[in-house]
């Protein structure tokens, strides 16, 4: 019978910090409540910008601090918060664990410190050093972030960082589910459970020398497991366990030249190492006759498909045991370890020698290579299309490497601006960008497969009753890209308070691939500013940007782009203005209009991206501020498409679908011309959001943070498939929160935070269709819960 | 007020209650008048007058034009005593002075003294036009940041105190609020893209924006930085979709991520542009030979049938090695 499989359990890591025990957490929030620390936040909440407050209070007793410390020629700050964070959760644990992930359980919620120098000349290693850290202890994301440097001789700063990326939103890659469905997967094929963990170091030798040295090291990793769906023996799903990791090595040296002039040369090297193999999650089906256990997904919605002849015709599942007469699959696995490497060098000028004249360019040559070592895949089952049995592939290369890859690439970039007189100025920037991606792989496989004439082929035929046959596929391709381009700029300054500035941007393309193609465009455009300062306080910006394609030669597409929902006009207007009236308000609206289309009539591309938005601070007293930000936001587009549709009662036409002549199959899709529609391709996703928080600390001991945000999309989309609903795009995301620092002693404060994540569907969750509701294995996404977090800080 | 020669002493470097060594005032004030006569000597137009202005009053006044940051420290003790902590201070160690005092920036203070305080005597970069505190502090920041001029900010006089505080910055790098809050406050068409359901992690902490942008400028569009290989910014950490591969899906080199992907945030799932994964993939691959643009045109599959997502079979879509179809297998 059929087994309902828990992803979550499958994959075997939680998301971060969920499963901590209730008791544990009430026990140090216990403990907790009865300590007193100082407590930053800063980490979850923007705080309200830092302008000044409307009266300029005399400083009165200063809020608590600790005792200056000095250690080993140091002044020394540190502080640490600990606590921890008691979660409850309603609805969709998944859909929680997606968006925020946040569990419960004890943390280091934060970590500072500060050393500076008291006399540099009696402190060799460094003068200065600054730390801070946040969200280790099972916080989906910690980050740590450390400076430290030593007058002229260096300066370093490093960060790491590491996010749980969980991922388990079930309308992504969720085959449809309908009555004749077989298997109910209510978690998306393609959940994920993996870690990004970044890794980032700079370190400038001599940085006030005419000659200064850079080194720098990164590097990225992203582990863990996830799924991925293979359609191939049936429909299965995959158990793919990330594990690529990429470093790179910078070296760099900067000669100043002359006044303001210097010259840079930077070699960087990136080692990419892919290891991601896969293979089935676990077999679930018994196959009928034995042969032991069959992996498939199925998913197959019209299941009245039969397999076999004769007395052995029967449908793909009968009671839960899989028909052998059917595609299946009972062993897929591929190991395909990727090695890359970019060996780049860039050389960098820039000068302003001259007071009106300011220049700088660059050069840049990167030469990748990437190889395929030591692929092997297997596919154990049975392909009914092709007889298949059994298929081991491996790389057909020297050494056994299944793949080379290239990338060559050159840039070079020039930009000057010169100013001609006090109220004229040009500039000009130049721009060089050529890539050729050539690629090969050699395919050895050896394959057991019967014909068509064998007699009782099916999924138990062993392999010594089958011919083995041993094949190579060999292939090359290339994509190459080149494009020059060149802005030419004047800028007007009026007066002080006007400024206008015009321009043209020009740029050739040119694409050649593999495919014979050799296409190339011309783009023109309008680069047109103005900024109005009357004063001080108010600053106006308005900026157009427009662009317009067209072919250069014979060969190129009739829409004049590369792709069809490339746009081939784009109008781009953005207004922004922020207003000062007072050293304890801030005002910002921002106005942003996007229109973009393809205009060939085959195309019919259009899209908008529309937004206005507001953002007031207000800092009322040094008690008490005001933060407020609304936007309107409004993303559209439609492209015509064409899609091949067969409707049932359970899958009626789509509304709007129009049975045109406009779609006309080519010669390598024989269906038949009545089940081919044109749609619209309509998305349109018009949003509000909303958020105001205030900061009150009525005494110098307390400090009160509260605030709210809300999101609200109510969207809609061209759903091809009327199974699909709109899920996210038509949604409600709700986060108010609460925070209070409390100051006990100087040294100690205790902080207590409460959040609140609400998200909400407001279209249809599930699918109803024909008056049936199409509810089978999709729960609702719906989740809220609330985040109460209790911190003791000691500074010291 | 009476000329002043150069210090022996200076506030800069100077933990309270503590004397720095003469060897940093020396380097202080001398590196300082260095740094000034290179970066602010070259002959400039009337738009640079302030300190030029000042400095010709102040020549008039005195001799030597340049006062010292002690001078400065006896009105401005508070702002001498905060700066003790700023990187400025760095530049003591250039030629044994003690860093940039506060003629580094605001020129020299021989009129202002002179005149009891006459804010008109010298460069006050709060009330100096865009242009003017640009040109400042590039005169020793211009290497590092050397496309400032030609970009986004600089041409719309977003000048380099709109975003640092020299005085009285908490921040890294003397920025006046930490990211993301800072650049919220006029891009406030991006908070609430970072507001929706699927959003890098830039209100977390996680991301900053200067990690995909160059907020000083790049020779890129929209400021952005660009991978090593020159790839776009985002395979930084995306590593897995970077390539180069044998069967590349050419829309990802040539148009970008943002042909699929919104990078901010949206409503949709792995913060592609649409709900609707099909409809993303039919914008090119329509199964229509009257439709315009170069292969590869689409198969006519069934969106009646059993697959919602073109990605559940086409699973390897950045690009593939084995597989001409972007399936995770070899064909």
């Amino acid at each position: 019978m059929t087994v309902e499989t828990n992803s979550q359990q499958r994959l075997g890591g939680s998301p971060a910090g969920f499963n901590h025990p209730r008791f544990s957490t009430l026990t140090l929030a216990a403990i907790l409540l009865t300590g007193g620390a100082v407590a930053g936040l800063g980490q979850v909440q923007p705080q309200p910008d830092a302008a000044k407050p409307a009266k300029q209070v005399a400083e009165t007793t200063p809020a608590p601090a600790p005792a200056q410390r000095v250690l080993g020629g140091y002044q020394v700050h540190q502080s640490i918060e600990v606590g921890g964070r008691y979660t409850t959760v309603s609805g969709s644990q998944p859909m929680w664990a997606t968006l925020i992930n946040q569990g419960s359980g004890g943390r280091v919620l934060g970590e500072t410190l500060d050393l500076r120098s008291l006399n540099p000349a009696k402190t060799p290693l460094f003068d200065t050093l600054t730390s801070y850290s946040t969200g280790y202890g099972g916080d989906p994301l910690d980050v740590t972030r450390l400076k430290f440097s030593k007058g002229r001789w260096y300066d370093f700063d490093g960060s790491f960082r590491r996010d749980r990326n969980y991922f388990d939103y079930n309308l992504l890659a969720q085959s449809l589910l309908g009555p004749n469905a077989l298997v109910a997967e209510p978690d998306s094929l393609h959940l994920f459970n993996t870690v990004r963990r970044n890794t980032d170091t700079n370190l400038t030798i001599l940085p006030l020398s005419i000659v200064s040295f850079r080194a720098a090291y990164n590097h990225g990793t992203h582990e863990g497991p996830s799924y991925t769906t293979l359609h191939n023996g049936g429909d299965v799903q995959l158990l793919q366990w990330f594990r690529n990791s990429a470093d790179t090595f910078t070296g760099g040296v900067d000669v100043k030249l002359a006044k303001r002039t210097t010259l840079s040369y930077d070699q960087f090297y990136v080692l990419y190492k892919g290891d991601s193999p896969f293979s089935l999650t676990g077999a679930n089906y018994a196959v009928k006759n034995g042969g032991g256990l069959m992996e498939s997904l199925g998913v197959d919605t019209l299941a009245t498909a039969t397999c076999g002849s004769g007395a052995n015709k029967a449908l793909e599942f009968v009671n839960g045991v899989a028909n052998p007469y059917c595609s299946g699959t009972t062993v897929e696995t591929q190991s395909s370890p990727i090695r890359t490497t970019f060996p780049t060098e860039q050389l960098r000028f820039s000068s302003g020698y001259w007071d009106r004249v300011a220049m700088n360019g660059r050069v840049l040559y990167s030469g990748g290579v990437s190889d395929v070592n030591s692929f092997n895949e297997t596919f154990t089952g049975l392909l009914t299309r092709t007889y298949t049995r059994q298929e081991i592939d491996s790389g057909g290369l020297a050494n056994g490497a299944m793949a080379h890859n290239k990338r060559v690439n050159v840039n070079a970039d020039y930009g000057i601006v010169a100013e001609l007189s006090k109220m004229f100025s040009v500039s000009d920037t130049f721009d060089f960008w050529a890539f050729r991606v050539p690629g090969s792989n050699s395919v050895n496989s050896t394959i057991w497969a019967g014909t068509a004439t064998t007699p009782n082929l099916n999924i138990n035929t062993p392999l010594s009753a089958l011919p083995q046959t041993v094949t190579n596929s060999a292939n090359q391709f290339f994509l190459n890209q080149k494009i020059i381009a060149n802005t030419a700029m004047a800028t007007a300054t009026i007066t002080p308070q006007f400024k206008l500035s015009g321009g043209w941007r020009f740029k050739t393309r040119n694409i050649t691939d593999d495919g014979g193609d050799d296409l190339t465009w011309h783009f023109n455009g309008a680069v047109l500013g103005a900024v109005i300062q009357p004063s001080s306080a108010l600053r106006i910006n308005v900026n157009y940007d427009s662009m317009s394609s067209s072919s250069a030669n014979a060969t190129t597409t009739p829409s004049n782009t590369y792709t069809r929902e490339a746009p081939n006009k784009i109008n781009h207007v953005r207004v922004r203005a922020t207003f000062k009236p007072a050293n304890w308000i801030n005002l910002a609206v921002t106005g942003n209009d996007y229109i973009a289309k393809n205009d060939d009539p085959l195309v019919n591309h259009s899209e908008h991206n529309q937004d206005v938005s507001f953002a007031a601070t207000v800092i009322a007293s040094e008690q008490l501020s005001f933060d407020f930000n609304y936007a309107y936001d409004d993303v559209y587009s439609r492209t015509d498409l064409c899609y091949l549709f067969t409707p049932t009662a359970t899958a009626p036409l789509p509304p709007g679908a129009a049975n045109s002549g406009t779609c006309v199959l080519s010669d390598s899709n024989p269906q038949g011309a009545p089940n081919l529609y044109l749609g619209k391709g309509l998305y349109d996703s018009p949003s509000n959001f909303v958020s105001a928080s205030f900061n009150y600390a009525p005494m110098r001991k307390l400090r009160i943070n509260a605030g709210a945000r809300l999101n609200d999309v109510n969207g809609s989309a061209e759903q091809l498939n009327p199974l699909m609903v709109p899920g996210a795009l038509a949604s409600k995301y709700f986060t108010p929160f609460a925070d209070i620092v409390l100051n006990i002693a100087p040294e100690w404060s205790w902080h207590g935070n409460y959040a609140y994540d609400g998200y909400g569907e407001q279209g249809a969750m599930n699918a109803t269709v024909n008056g049936i509701n199409i509810a089978d294995g999709l729960p609702s996404r719906n989740t809220h819960g609330s985040i109460l977090t209790l911190g003791v800080k000691y500074a010291f | 007020m009476h000329k002043v020669e150069p210090e022996a002493q200076s506030p800069i470097g100077a933990a309270p209650g503590k004397l720095p060594g003469p060897r940093a005032c020396l380097s202080f004030i001398l590196g300082a008048c260095i740094l000034c006569a290179s970066a602010l000597g070259a002959p400039a137009t009337k738009s640079d007058s302030a300190p030029k202005a000042g400095a010709a009053q102040a020549a008039n006044a005195t001799s030597n034009p340049y006062v010292g940051g002690d001078v400065c420290a006896t009105c401005h003790e508070e702002v001498s005593k905060k700066f003790a902590g700023n990187p400025h201070t760095k530049l003591a160690a250039q030629h044994g002075a003690a860093g940039v005092n506060c003629e580094g920036c605001h020129g020299p203070g021989g009129a202002h003294v002179a005149g009891g305080g006459d804010i008109s005597k010298i460069f006050d970069p709060a009330k100096a036009t865009a242009p003017q505190v640009d040109k400042m502090c590039l005169g020793c920041h211009q290497g590092k940041h050397p496309n400032f001029d030609r970009s986004a900010h600089g041409e719309a006089n977003v000048s380099c105190i709109g975003c640092h505080s020299i005085h009285s910055s908490k921040e890294e790098k003397l920025l006046k609020a930490a990211q993301p809050t800072l650049c919220y406050q006029c891009h406030t068409d991006v908070k609430p893209q970072f507001a929706m359901p699927f959003h890098h992690k830039v209100d977390e902490g996680l991301v900053q924006c200067s990690d995909c942008h160059d907020v000083h400028g790049t020779f890129e569009k929209k400021s952005l930085k660009s991978a090593t290989q020159q790839d776009a910014v985002c395979v930084k950490c995306h590593t897995e979709t970077a390539g180069p591969w044998v069967y590349e899906h050419d829309v990802v080199k040539t148009e970008g991520c943002t042909a699929c992907h919104t990078p901010h945030g949206g409503p949709n799932p792995r913060l592609l542009n649409r709900a609707n994964v099909n409809t993303i993939c039919l914008q090119c691959h329509s199964p229509s030979t009257n439709f315009t643009t170069s292969a590869p045109l689409g198969p006519a599959h069934n969106q009646a049938a059993q697959y919602q997502s073109c990605t559940i079979c086409h699973a390897s879509i950045h690009g593939s090695n084995t597989s001409g179809v972007f399936f995770n297998s070899t064909e």
